[in-house]
């Protein structure tokens, strides 16, 4: 089982320090999701696996593999990234979209081969999307074009999928419908990280929460551990009531009127 | 039309749409263009002799009915002129979809971003290099041109360069600001050179007056090898519609890549303008059709803008020389009056529509 390691990242955006020496072990298998308020870091934390901001100081690790080390193209075979909306550019039809993901893996002398098509078609399938291969993507709703930007991180074939606020824009039906295909992509042996902003959510569906103020963990576990009205007040500023949930025993933040 | 062309025959549906069916139905249109230009002009040459003038020149012998002049018409004066614009167009066509796609800007095209400005300059200058250093070759014209729009581009980029990043906006209106500079340098150059008076006014309107197989032989290398790195980059150029951080997520070396479309590209509008002027609207306009019809797909996108190109300015040109035959009017002035309303119809449509 793969596992990706944080060793002491620290991430400045000119003065502002946004991650502060994070030390993080995401194994396969499993939902982890970051939770934190606005600022604390989750984007960038994300980002520096992704390699589209380069981490001050400090390691990751992928496996044996240093990810700080690999080239854009080596990088994009292993790591997979789901922006919160991506900005999908008009004219293309979703098929071609989601081969767009194979693009670390092709030879553009060769171009692509039968058996890119086969994968493509299959990250289309796990994503639900088959039947719109055809359509543009500038038509398809906003839980649609979700969808199709998790086919393409799938065509990507990675072995870290990294989620960036996915569920942010979608209701609460494509919410469900978009984690629970995530949840399930983690079962299958991914690293998964997801970025969340809905506390219950979290608790609903990630198996692992890791909960980030100010640029530092300040606390990572199951969500009964992390989800207490102790270190949300910490984090947040907010009192909440911590109950469970009557059906599945998951811990349920309610807030509180100031 | 559109979903025969997206589908093609056959194909199992959950995969891209094939590149064939777009490359077959634009070397349909440059060949019916091209053959049309070959048939009319001033003196209008029947199919028959055409094709016993091709037959002989393979074949070699035989009996000739026809006028002497009509071989001389045919390959000294017609193919090659043919050849150039095909050339011309499809460099033109290409690089613009290129840049449309890099700067995710459906205006962008060689005259924005300041390349052809620059390769205005660099042939013009070269060109008058030549009138007094007669021993420089012909070729000297489309590398003066390339120069002068790669020094203009590079320009452009630096000036475009907002903290470490290229913000596309900033690009853009640098390239319009050294534009008109430019343009003004290129008109004082011509100015002091009087008695190239029709020179002056055919290259800025657009034209070619010449005859002969150097020009062309000149500028097929520059399209050819600007054509072959773009679609070597069309994948890149797929993920860079999209954004800069998509892009590298995707494994593309966002700023490399940029780099070497922007080479290539300018390469080919260099070649363009060194011998055909300066013709507007081809690489706008033909590129927004054929998104149009097959999408933005760079992997068809590309074929179907360069081969349309060729066979729109095959067709600009021959208008230009028959409609007031045996004058001809300026190439730059048919593409306007046709592509004038096209681009005004675009901007009107584009309030609807996101992007095209």
């Amino acid at each position: 089982m793969d596992l990706l390691r944080l060793s002491a990242v620290s991430i400045a955006y000119g003065a502002r320090q946004a991650l502060r020496h994070v030390s993080l072990d995401v194994p396969a298998g499993a939902l982890v999701a970051l939770v934190g308020p606005n600022g604390s870091g989750k984007s960038s934390l994300l980002h520096a696996i992704a390699g589209t901001v380069t981490p001050q100081a400090g390691t990751i690790h992928l496996g044996g593999i240093a990810l700080t080390t690999l080239t854009a193209t080596a990088r994009a075979r292993l790591v997979a990234s789901v922006p919160q909306s991506a900005r999908l550019a008009e004219g293309f039809s979703v098929a071609e979209v989601v081969m767009m993901g194979r693009t670390p893996h092709i030879d553009p002398w060769r171009g692509s081969r039968h058996h890119d098509a086969a994968i493509v078609a299959e990250a289309m399938r796990a994503a639900g999307i088959e039947p719109l291969a055809d359509r543009w993507v500038g038509q398809l709703s906003g839980g649609e074009q979700q969808r199709v930007l998790i086919a393409r991180a799938l065509a990507q074939q990675p072995r870290v999928l990294l989620l960036d606020e996915a569920t942010a824009h979608l209701d609460v039906h494509h919410q469900i419908s978009v984690l629970g295909l995530v949840r399930i992509l983690a079962h299958q042996g991914r690293v998964v990280l997801a970025a969340l902003h809905d506390l219950n959510l979290a608790a609903l569906y990630a198996d692992h929460l890791v909960l980030l103020a100010h640029g530092t963990v300040l606390a990572s576990g199951p969500p009964a551990q992390v989800l207490t009205a102790a270190l949300i007040e910490q984090a947040f500023g907010v009192s909440v009531i911590i109950a469970t949930h009557p059906f599945h025993g998951t811990p349920l933040v309610m807030l509180r009127d100031r | 039309m559109r979903l025969a062309l997206r589908r093609g025959i056959g194909r199992h549906v959950a995969t891209p749409a094939p590149v064939w069916p777009v490359v077959l139905l634009g070397s349909v249109l440059m060949t019916g263009a091209a053959g049309i230009a070959v048939l009319v002009g001033s003196v209008m040459i029947p199919p028959a002799a055409i094709g016993a003038l091709f037959w002989r020149a393979v074949a070699g012998g035989g009996h000739d009915p026809w006028p002497a002049t009509y071989a001389t018409i045919l390959f000294d004066i017609r193919l090659p002129r043919v050849a150039l614009m095909i050339l011309t167009g499809a460099a033109l066509a290409s690089s613009g979809a290129a840049y449309q796609g890099l700067f995710r800007n459906p205006l962008a095209d060689p005259y924005l971003i300041g390349a052809a400005a620059g390769a205005g300059l660099g042939a013009v200058f070269s060109a008058m290099l030549r009138l007094s250093m007669p021993a420089l070759p012909l070729a000297a014209v489309p590398f003066g041109a390339f120069f002068g729009a790669a020094l203009t581009v590079a320009a452009v980029y630096a000036l475009g360069r907002v903290g470490g990043a290229t913000p596309v906006s900033t690009l853009l209106l640098a390239g319009v600001a050294l534009s008109a500079l430019l343009s003004a340098a290129t008109i004082y150059l011509l100015l002091r050179q009087a008695r190239q008076a029709s020179y002056i006014l055919a290259f800025l309107l657009g034209g070619y007056a010449g005859g002969g197989w150097e020009a062309p032989s000149v500028v097929a290398p520059f399209v050819v090898i600007g054509f072959v790195v773009l679609y070597h980059c069309r994948r890149e150029l797929n993920v860079l519609s999209f954004d800069d951080h998509q892009a590298q997520q995707l494994g593309v070396d966002v700023g490399r890549a940029r780099l070497r479309i922007i080479i290539a590209a300018t390469l080919m509008t260099g070649a363009a303008v060194a011998f055909s002027g300066l013709v507007g609207f081809i690489g706008l306009i033909v590129p927004h059709m054929a998104r149009l019809l097959i999408g933005a797909d760079h992997r068809r996108l590309l074929p179907l803008a360069a081969l349309g190109g060729a066979a729109s300015l095959v067709l600009a040109d021959t208008l230009a020389r028959s409609v007031v035959a045996p004058e001809e009017l300026p190439l730059g002035v048919i593409t306007a009056v046709a592509g004038v309303p096209f681009f005004l119809w675009m901007l009107r449509r584009a309030r609807s529509a996101a992007f095209f």
